[in-house]
């Protein structure tokens, strides 16, 4: 498994611990970041716009967060998309598997799959695994 | 409602039928009245005829009377022992004359000298028995007549010495002065006349009952012929007319009218003066003669009531037939006319019936509109409560249980204790955020299941505005707030003042945690109506919300949209919960930099 750069933007701080542990445990080498709202993620990729090594590869996204939600998140980041240098594949977390939460989800060009939670060791290897991919990617659940 | 049917229809009927009643009364009287009046015209030219009758016949007598007159007896023919010569020349004169009954000479001593009769047989007979006639009235009367003088008697029945002759002989008595050829008066001649014929010819004919009477209503001529000459004939009744039919005389002899309709009974008259009428004969040689008599006569027709109706009564009858049909057609059509003007009224009032009922069931079916509006409104709010209930459910709970789970298993594959124990504060702090979503998820179910029995009340504004600040006075303190209020389109509301209370304290703590630091901050709160709504607005001149982005979010469960600033986000979701609950709104529009109004629509009618 290559050296993946995952990022992890959501506002619960137990479910980053776990995402820690649980990618620490899949492999050691898969680098992590975590942003606790939408609007801390993409000040960072603004910033980071031609910095591809800061850029990651995985972009895990809760949908619910204060001050800026996944949905504006992904609305924000198609301004950005042709501006950054590398290609990011954004996965879509949700704790509930709302099929209208999941259809809103298909629509948006910019997303790879969805995630719902909890997302366990073996998820996210299938993820690393099968990345990249040109499907829509879900885990089961 | 039979009676009042029955009222109409008579009604009905007298409209109608009073209009033919009235022609019908006054076709009757011009019957009456045409029939009259051409029975009079008919009667007065028959009773002129009978009239001008007479006048004939009595102008001969004149014409006789005169003759003898001029005939120029000598002394000699007024004695009888000299008077043989007239036997021959008077008695064949006398055979042509058969208006004679009687022809005498009378002397100035008032005997007679010369007679001749005609009997029953038509003999002409010379009677030698001549008579004195001194004493008798028409000679006093007659004695002095002068020359060209002729008198006339009434109307008399023959006598034959002083006995009246029977069968009763009406005749005329004329009389006329002999003088010589020098002028000496010798006597008079005197000439019965037979009336008879005139008599007969005048009860010729008659349609009517006709009568001749003399001046004092003594029957002259009658057609029953009783009554004739009831006046002269000693030993029969005394009946005449002004006896028999006073009223009827006395009325004839005062109107002026040639008619006169008494007692149903029509009379018409036509008098006869014979001094006036032969006055204006003319005679020979132009000369008109001088008559004494005292005959003034009345021809009289009667026509009886029953006889007067006779005539009319085919017309009247048939009126009456007219009148008859009209009723029955009248009241057949009137009897139409109201059952059908019934049976309109009881369709009409049907109709209205009917109407009132569509009326009532429409505002009735208005009423349930409203009503079903009203509900259906409550109903999608509860949807969207419900909904915004199953999104936090689905969002906010699953996340830390699914994260206690993981959680537990990671606790299970941990290698040691202190692994493990590192894991517990972590639990913690979940299961403290599942108490917490927990909590605030009854507070919201409380307010949806009106839990809180919330009670209506009259609240006012400005005492708990005031009494909310006060909460903040320190704060206040601190930092100079500048709070307006403007009240004056209400300032009283009914409403559940624990609701009320929380709304305003949301509302101001928020206007003061979002304040613009680089501004004096001011709050206004205001009340106004919109229609029949009333609304309450909170201003303030903070930080402002971007309405682009955060919009559909201000009033959703644990969002914020300012960093910084504490609070879980759960103010306006209440707020907006508790105002739901009693049928108000609110609203939110926000500029960033420049400020924040609310708008609280409260339910109508209150």
């Amino acid at each position: 498994m290559n050296k993946l750069h995952f990022f992890l933007i959501d506002d619960d701080e137990i479910f980053q611990f776990i995402m820690k542990n649980t990618i620490a445990e899949v492999s050691p080498d898969i680098k992590i970041k975590f942003f606790s709202d939408g609007e801390k993620g993409i000040d960072f990729l603004k910033q980071n716009l031609g910095a591809a090594i800061n850029l990651p590869d995985i972009i895990l996204l809760d949908v619910n967060m204060p001050f800026m939600d996944g949905w504006e998140f992904l609305h924000e980041y198609k301004s950005l998309q042709t501006e950054l240098k590398k290609e990011i594949s954004i996965y879509l977390l949700t704790s509930s598997n709302n099929p209208q939460d999941i259809a809103k989800a298909k629509e948006i060009s910019t997303l790879s799959g969805y995630l719902v939670k909890p997302i366990s060791k073996d998820g996210i290897k299938n993820l690393v695994t099968n990345f990249p991919s040109n499907e829509w990617y879900h885990n089961d659940y | 409602m039979a009676f009042n049917l029955l009222k109409r229809l008579l009604l009905k009927f007298v409209k109608y039928y009073l209009p033919i009643l009235i022609l019908s009364v006054l076709a009757v009287l011009w019957i009456y009245k045409k029939e009259h009046s051409s029975l009079i015209t008919l009667q007065e030219n028959e009773l002129s005829y009978k009239k001008q009758l007479i006048v004939e016949l009595l102008k001969p007598m004149l014409a006789n009377l005169y003759y003898w007159e001029q005939y120029g007896f000598s002394e000699n023919d007024f004695n009888p022992d000299k008077n043989s010569r007239l036997n021959k020349d008077i008695g064949d004169f006398f055979i042509g004359m058969d208006s004679y009954s009687q022809f005498r000479l009378i002397n100035l001593s008032g005997t007679e000298v010369f007679r001749l009769n005609r009997k029953e047989n038509g003999q002409i007979v010379k009677s030698n028995e001549l008579q004195d006639k001194a004493d008798r009235d028409y000679y006093k009367l007659t004695r002095d007549l002068r020359k060209d003088q002729i008198y006339l008697s009434p109307l008399n029945l023959n006598q034959e010495n002083g006995i009246l002759e029977t069968p009763y002989k009406p005749m005329i008595r004329g009389v006329a002065p002999i003088y010589d050829t020098i002028g000496n008066k010798l006597g008079i001649v005197v000439i019965n006349f037979s009336a008879i014929k005139l008599s007969d010819l005048l009860k010729k004919n008659n349609h009517y009952p006709f009568m001749l009477l003399d001046r004092q209503g003594s029957y002259l001529v009658s057609d029953d012929g009783i009554k004739e000459f009831a006046h002269l004939i000693p030993n029969g009744q005394n009946i005449t007319f002004k006896e028999d039919r006073p009223q009827v005389w006395d009325s004839l002899n005062t109107k002026e009218n040639k008619s006169l309709l008494l007692n149903g009974d029509l009379w018409v008259k036509t008098e006869l003066d014979f001094k006036s009428e032969l006055l204006r004969t003319p005679l020979f040689q132009h000369k008109s003669m001088d008559i004494d008599t005292t005959n003034k006569w009345v021809l009289l027709k009667h026509i009886d009531s029953q006889l007067l109706t006779v005539g009319i009564k085919n017309d009247v009858f048939l009126v009456l037939l007219i009148n008859v049909l009209a009723i029955i057609a009248i009241f057949c059509m009137s009897f139409l006319e109201t059952t059908s003007e019934n049976s309109k009224r009881r369709y009409l009032s049907a109709l209205e019936l009917m109407n009132n009922e569509l009326e009532e069931k429409s505002t009735q079916l208005e009423h349930k509109n409203k009503a079903l509006a009203s509900i259906q409104n409550k109903l999608e709010v509860r949807n969207a409560q419900l909904l915004e209930y199953n999104n936090i459910v689905a969002h906010n709970l699953r996340a830390p249980t699914t994260s206690v789970s993981t959680l537990v298993s990671m606790l299970q594959e941990s290698k040691d204790y202190e692994e493990a124990k590192s894991y517990f504060p972590k639990l913690q702090k979940i299961t403290h955020a599942i108490n917490t979503l927990v909590d605030d998820l009854l507070v919201y179910v409380r307010i949806l299941n009106d839990e809180n029995e919330v009670r209506l009340e009259k609240i006012a504004l400005e005492p708990l505005i005031t009494s909310t600040l006060n909460l903040y006075v320190e704060t206040l303190d601190q930092v100079t707030i500048d709070v307006k209020t403007d009240l004056k389109a209400w300032d009283q509301i009914n409403f559940s003042r624990i609701y009320l209370q929380s709304i305003i304290q949301n509302l101001i703590s928020n206007a003061i945690k979002y304040k613009d630091p680089d501004k004096n901050p001011v709050i206004i709160i205001r009340t106004l109506w919109e229609g029949n709504r009333k609304v309450l607005l909170v201003e303030d001149n903070g930080v402002g919300i971007d309405m682009n982005r955060h919009g559909s979010d201000i009033f959703k469960l644990y969002k914020r949209f300012h960093r910084g600033l504490s609070g879980k986000g759960m103010g306006l979701f209440l707020v907006k919960t508790q105002l739901e609950s009693l049928n108000a709104s609110i609203e939110v529009t926000s500029e960033v930099g420049i400020g924040t109004t609310f708008k609280i629509t409260f339910d109508k009618y209150e």
